[in-house]
């Protein structure tokens, strides 16, 4: 997927806000990339211009055609509905045979593991566990790009490891396409083929670190991590 | 857990002893006035239970019955219809907002007595009830449709549902809670309106004309006879409505407390 010359600017109080002038990047098929940026340096803008929500002002994209699931800060749930049939309502239009559908559902429950809890409504679970039932119905979806916008965000750092496990699981069951903006450096290390740092607005990248340690056997604080955590932090907190 | 117990009992408490002193008041008001003025409670308890025993207190209560289900079916119809509507599209919510405002504020009895210029008598209650109890389910429906969650709606795009799908998974169930409360109110004020344009109106049967003829005749503990009779018609619907309501428990609102 590639991103070729895009600005982007929106009406701010004080006159015109360049989010992005003139950038550009490539964003490797299969893989899942990351990228970190101190708040405001546009990581939601280029999710929104991805999904195709927003256009650019000038410049194109070009690869982000097709379907598109998104893991957004909240898990969406639809309240009236239990978890496997928040999950086949987005299977309904791809799947016609009802026992594929079942299939599927109990598939992507099992890996982020909730096949107990189908029958639940979201409100008869944790936040975390709400979380987990929206990662399912992204992979369920039959997509080609997976966006995630801090979809680990404001939960405890124990429910937020067990979230990243179930994604890795899940994710490794059917890979796609995956951009996942966060500003949680450990969330980055144990998740991202590649480690994108933007610079401040407008946005340009500053830094692409790949991460060679298949994603199974890293440890926060052991190995390739120690070394690629501090020099992403110094990237993050590098002035201009 | 234990406090909100307490607190229950203390107020069925105070309920109890509030019913009571009403009894009571009215009940030393009849000894001062004579019967025709305010009969005791005692009286009417007495006429009422009477009533229980006639074919033709069952008779009215049917009637009525009937004229208020019927002006109350057509009224969730047109105003569910109107209310999905009007919560869909700015241009056609200004467009019914004339028609709904002077309803809205049209006295009770200059709808009842038009009717009765335009409409035989049985059906007067009807029109009545179904013009005045109409506008609050729209009003309620509206504001159920404009309240569906923007984040769901987002989500239902991405995941490419269709219209269809959108409306009949997000939407009405979205609307449902102001559905029910709009059809609760409109119901309680179906009564109410039923009862007068029978008074004006005179049907063969109903707890109005029974009413009405009940005044003429001076007859005053049967007047609140018939008055017990409409309160009950009321409370029950109420119940209905309260037994019905928890089953739609998952569909509070989105984002509220749950479903985040």
């Amino acid at each position: 997927m590639d991103i070729n010359h895009i600005s982007k600017s929106f009406p701010g109080p004080s006159g015109m806000l360049t989010v992005f002038s003139e950038f550009s990047m490539t964003i490797p098929e299969q893989e899942i990339t990351v990228i970190l940026g101190a708040s405001g340096c546009g990581k939601t803008t280029l999710l929104n211009l991805l999904a195709r929500f927003i256009t650019p002002d000038s410049g194109m994209i070009t690869g982000n055609d097709g379907s598109i699931s998104y893991l957004f800060q909240e898990p969406r749930l639809l309240p009236w509905r239990t978890v496997e049939r928040n999950i086949s309502l987005v299977l309904e239009n791809h799947v016609q045979d009802n026992e594929l559908l079942k299939q599927r559902t109990s598939r992507v429950l099992s890996l982020v593991g909730l096949e107990s809890f189908a029958r639940y409504y979201p409100h008869e679970l944790s936040g975390g566990m709400r979380q987990r039932v929206s990662i399912a119905r992204a992979f369920a979806f039959p997509s080609n790009l997976l966006l995630m916008d801090e979809p680990f965000q404001a939960l405890d750092l124990d429910v937020k490891l067990s979230l990243v496990k179930a994604f890795v699981r899940s994710w490794e069951g059917d890979p796609r396409t995956a951009v996942f903006v966060t500003h949680d450096i450990q969330e980055a290390l144990m998740v991202a083929d590649s480690i994108v740092v933007f610079t401040p607005r407008p946005a340009q990248v500053r830094s692409i670190r790949r991460l060679k340690t298949p994603r199974k056997l890293r440890r926060l604080g052991e190995g390739e991590l120690v070394e690629a955590e501090q020099q992403v932090v110094a990237d993050v907190l590098k002035k201009s | 857990m234990k406090d909100s117990i307490d607190r229950g009992k203390k107020r069925l408490l105070i309920i109890i002893v509030s019913s009571a002193a009403l009894i009571l008041l009215w009940w030393a008001g009849s000894l001062v006035f004579n019967e025709v003025i305010l009969p005791s409670p005692f009286t009417v308890l007495a006429r009422f239970m009477r009533f229980l025993g006639e074919a033709s207190f069952y008779q009215a209560l049917y009637a009525t019955c009937i004229r208020g289900i019927q002006g109350f079916a057509v009224s969730l119809l047109v105003g569910s219809a109107a209310g999905i509507l009007a919560g869909g599209s700015r241009t056609l919510e200004a467009f019914f907002s004339p028609l709904l405002s002077v309803i809205k504020a049209t006295p009770v009895m200059s709808v009842i007595l038009l009717a009765f210029i335009w409409f035989r008598t049985g059906t007067v209650p009807v029109f009545a009830a179904f013009l005045m109890a109409f506008p609050v389910v729209t009003q309620n429906v509206m504001i159920g449709v404009r309240e569906v969650h923007p984040e769901l709606r987002q989500m239902a795009r991405m995941y490419e549902l269709n219209a269809r799908q959108q409306f009949i998974h997000i939407t009405l169930p979205s609307i449902l809670p102001f559905f029910l409360s709009g059809a609760k109110s409109a119901l309680g004020l179906t009564w109410k309106v039923v009862v007068a344009a029978e008074v004006l109106t005179v049907p063969s049967r109903g707890i109005g004309s029974s009413m009405q003829f009940a005044q003429i005749n001076l007859a005053t503990a049967e007047v609140f006879s018939w008055t017990v009779a409409a309160i009950l018609l009321s409370a029950a619907s109420d119940l209905l409505f309260s037994l019905v309501t928890p089953f739609f428990q998952p569909h509070r609102r989105y984002g509220r407390r749950h479903g985040h």
